[in-house]
């Protein structure tokens, strides 16, 4: 059976890349004595599966795991014995049955929401200005790291859903996160020109269909 | 929390890992911080720290927290911004703690502890310490000889640490309560009088003219003129952390460590743990079994890893690999063994616990000609390596990874032929038998290293110009397709030359070559070798006096106030018979070599293989 599990990941856990994650849920599975589905072949791995990584330093709180077992097991039950598994800042929000044969996370997820707070006290109209001036861009051009190591510019500007101060001065992001490509909210806060430090938080992944957005634990096909 | 988002690796600073434990600092007086001189992820690696860190917290009264050395980021923040460096746990300064404790590992740690004490706003010499500033103690194989970082400890503790240091704790609590803590002295006097703790300022060094150490006699009275190790009869009885932390990050040895004993009875000559260690004492099947159980529950490792210094020489360690093969083997557990032996047996063993995923198998024959191995008392010949080979590859290995050491006493160039052609021998054997024909041989050598307690305390390491030359005759000989080669920085195995068998005056060294900038020097990337030779320069120190010369027989070595059990004279004899190159056998055969181990600290052999349980030291 498969289980799509939801988690915030909170404080010092913001701390943990994907692969400490991977190894992290991997291990509390195994002391929780869940029985999960190894993949076959010459190096067999538990067959657990993520959602689109975090980058490392930031909050979320809609993170997405799928897990494969090899029996059976009642997801409320699942929740309480493995989050008795899980440090603090780990905390399993659902666990829910999806079908076998429903689509990876990574293939369904492509919208990210943030929600960025001020540390420092900002001026909601000049953030007003900001982000309708970015909106009214044709391209907003970044540069990167590509896997080679050379920089190369991208055009942000496609990726970027939705800006909106809710409530004033907080901003709330939607960026394309998909595999065809994702927008960093960190890209999105230079290109506002804003040195003011702030608090980010993932606060939900999406699949969209039109104009919704559906959330992964809604998807069965 | 601020700094953890300017480093790389932010979670080598968290402490809240699974199974880490966070005692109530009011209610536990006692408090301790253990160091590990090394980044996380080597000192997390390391199974003394889990085993102390349970033995200390488990009990009532005491704490212990970890801290280790920061990432160069890390150090340079903390300096910029003026932060004493912290422990994990509480992330309160070091300074805060009753005692510091480092274990000492390796000699190229040195320059990283005092410079961790120097972020913690420390004094590094012990006379600058006064009131008011944590006690520090060492403990470790390099209590073997501490006496080059004598004057940064108070004291050190020799030997197994399970029962001694929950009692020392016990003490610092009870020296706090009679309000008697501030008065260094008398807290010093205490502690010496526990078994196997050395305070180093208790005792007076004096010197030849010629530069040797002319004695090391204690200067107050009451004071033994020996001080023994401390020794854990019967592990089955000793406590065993079954709840160890989890890291978060990957570290060195990511893996559940079940020691399946303790010791080891090869003998070889050069080796330091074989002889610091002794005796050989086994774990219980039936105990390990409980404890493999516990340990795969509290942790969700994925691996079991049978640790000691050579586990296939465990009584029982075939069945015990079979056992836990076939009750985890289903959960994703996997069983490794670190250490082997270079024989048939060995390599089958091997193949019944790794049935997946046969990256590359390794064996360490340390020299390339049977008279060579016949020195260092190796007890391999090389029809036991061929067949060892022969047996991987037929198993499913295609590459063999070789351990050699150049610069062993006697060594000649026919030795150093041995090497290469020994490879060449397995790399022909392996395009017969390895499964796609494509088989690699990697030879990997580092530099003799004499060490204190050793049959070969006495002799001379071949200077750095010569030990160059052999790794350059080797690259010359191990090249082409299917060979590989490589060699250990030979700088770094003479500066661990100098300082394994230095005096107290070497401590003058180590602190210039630390204020020049050396630390986290077992990372080749951070070691320094001008830094030494300005050190050594600076401080008027001759570093070939410590490494490069023979020393007497009748020398007085600046340890042999320290007694590990193993005598003088039977290193003396083995030395003796090194020359001749004649073997000397293992004790697990019954025949007991005189080592005076058992009768000196009045412990046995514990092996653990049923009736057949034998007791050597009844017939001395």
């Amino acid at each position: 059976m498969r289980l799509r599990i939801k988690y915030s990941k909170t404080g010092q856990m913001a701390f943990l890349g994907h692969l400490e994650m991977l190894r992290l849920w991997q291990r509390a599975m195994r002391r929780a004595g869940l029985p999960v589905a190894m993949s076959q072949g010459f190096n067999p791995h538990p067959r657990l599966a993520f959602g689109p990584a975090l980058a490392l330093g930031l909050e979320s709180l809609a993170e997405y795991l799928d897990v494969e077992l090899a029996a059976d097991r009642e997801p409320d039950r699942v929740q309480v014995e493995l989050q008795a598994q899980l440090p603090p800042g780990l905390e399993i929000l659902l666990v829910r049955t999806i079908p076998d044969q429903a689509p990876a996370l990574t293939a369904v997820i492509d919208v990210a929401a943030y929600r960025v707070t001020w540390l420092k006290e900002v001026d909601p109209g000049l953030l007003q200005q900001r982000v309708e001036s970015l909106l009214a861009r044709q391209e907003v051009l970044v540069r990167r790291t590509g896997r080679d190591g050379r920089p190369r510019v991208k055009d942000i500007r496609p990726g970027i859903l939705k800006l909106v101060l809710d409530p004033s001065p907080d901003l709330v992001m939607l960026l394309q996160c998909s595999q065809a490509g994702s927008v960093r909210p960190e890209e999105v806060l230079k290109a506002l020109a804003l040195e003011t430090p702030a608090r980010m938080v993932r606060t939900g992944l999406f699949a969209r269909r039109g104009d919704d957005l559906l959330a992964p634990e809604d998807i069965s096909g | 929390m601020k700094l953890l988002s300017q480093v790389t690796k932010p979670a080598r600073y968290l402490g809240t890992e699974w199974n880490a434990v966070h005692k109530d600092w009011e209610e536990n007086p006692a408090r301790m911080v253990f160091i590990y001189p090394d980044l996380y992820e080597v000192g997390m690696s390391h199974l003394g720290l889990a085993i102390l860190y349970g033995a200390v917290n488990e009990q009532p009264g005491m704490l212990m927290e970890r801290a280790f050395a920061p990432g160069p980021d890390m150090e340079a923040l903390l300096r910029e911004n003026h932060i004493p460096l912290f422990s994990l746990e509480s992330h309160r300064p070091l300074a805060d703690f009753d005692v510091i404790g480092f274990t000492l590992q390796y000699e190229m740690s040195y320059t990283t502890i005092l410079n961790i004490l120097d972020l913690a706003g420390i004094p590094v010499l012990a006379t600058e310490r006064g009131a008011g500033y944590p006690l520090i103690i060492g403990g470790g194989p390099g209590v073997a000889n501490p006496e080059p970082v004598a004057p940064f400890f108070d004291c050190f503790l020799l030997g197994d640490g399970e029962e001694a240091l929950p009692e020392f704790l016990n003490l610092v609590g009870q020296l706090k309560k009679e309000g008697l803590w501030d008065h260094r002295r008398e807290v010093l006097d205490r502690i010496a009088s526990l078994p196997g703790f050395y305070v180093p300022s208790f005792y007076d060094v004096t010197y030849n003219s010629d530069g040797t150490v002319a004695a090391v006699v204690p200067n107050r009275p009451g004071i033994p003129e020996r001080v023994s190790k401390r020794v854990l009869p019967d592990l089955d009885e000793a406590y065993f952390p079954t709840r160890p932390i989890v890291p978060f990050l990957e570290v060195v040895h990511d893996r559940i460590m079940l020691e399946v004993m303790r010791g080891c009875t090869h003998g070889c000559r050069f080796c330091q743990a074989g002889a610091i260690y002794r005796p050989v004492r086994e774990r219980d099947l039936a105990v390990l079994l409980r404890q493999a159980e516990e340990l795969v529950r509290h942790t969700g490792h994925e691996e079991i890893s049978l640790t000691s210094l050579s586990t296939a020489d465990y009584s029982r360690v075939e069945e015990l690999a079979r056992a836990l093969v076939a009750a985890y083997g289903d959960l994703g557990v996997s069983v490794s063994l670190p250490s082997l032996r270079v024989d048939a047996f060995s390599v089958r063993l091997a193949d019944a616990v790794q049935q997946v995923r046969k990256s590359s198998l390794t064996f360490a024959p340390e020299a390339g000609s049977q008279r060579l191995r016949d020195v260092i008392n190796k007890g391999v010949t090389e029809d036991d390596i061929l067949t060892a080979t022969a047996e991987a590859f037929r198993a499913g290995w295609q590459a063999i990874k070789l351990y050699f050491m150049l610069g062993l006493p006697t060594e000649g160039e026919e030795d150093l032929q041995g090497i290469a052609g020994l490879a060449r021998r397995i790399l022909y054997q392996g395009r017969e038998l390895a499964p796609g024909k494509k088989p690699t041989v990697t030879v990997s050598v580092s530099s003799f290293v004499p060490k204190a307690w050793t049959a070969f305390q006495w002799e001379p390491q071949d200077q750095v110009a010569v030990l160059k030359e052999k790794q350059q005759l080797l690259r010359n000989h191990i090249k082409g397709p299917g060979l590989r080669f490589n060699w250990h920085d030979a700088e770094i195995s003479y500066i661990e030359a100098v300082l394994a068998r230095g005096d107290r005056r070497l401590a003058a060294a180590i602190m210039a070559a630390w204020r020049r900038g050396a630390r986290l020097e077992g990372w080749s990337e951070y070691f320094s070798y001008a830094c030494w030779e300005r050190a050594f320069q600076e401080t008027g120190l001759d570093p070939a006096f410590y490494a490069n010369r023979e020393r007497r027989e009748e020398e007085v070595f600046p340890w042999d106030h320290l007694d590990f059990g193993v005598s003088k004279t039977f290193l003396l004899r083995e030395r003796r018979r090194a020359r001749a190159g004649q073997l000397t056998a293992d004790c697990r055969s019954g025949r007991c070599t005189g080592c005076g181990v058992c009768p000196g600290l009045g412990v046995d052999l514990r092996l653990k293989g049923g009736p057949e349980d034998r007791a050597p030291a009844d017939k001395v």
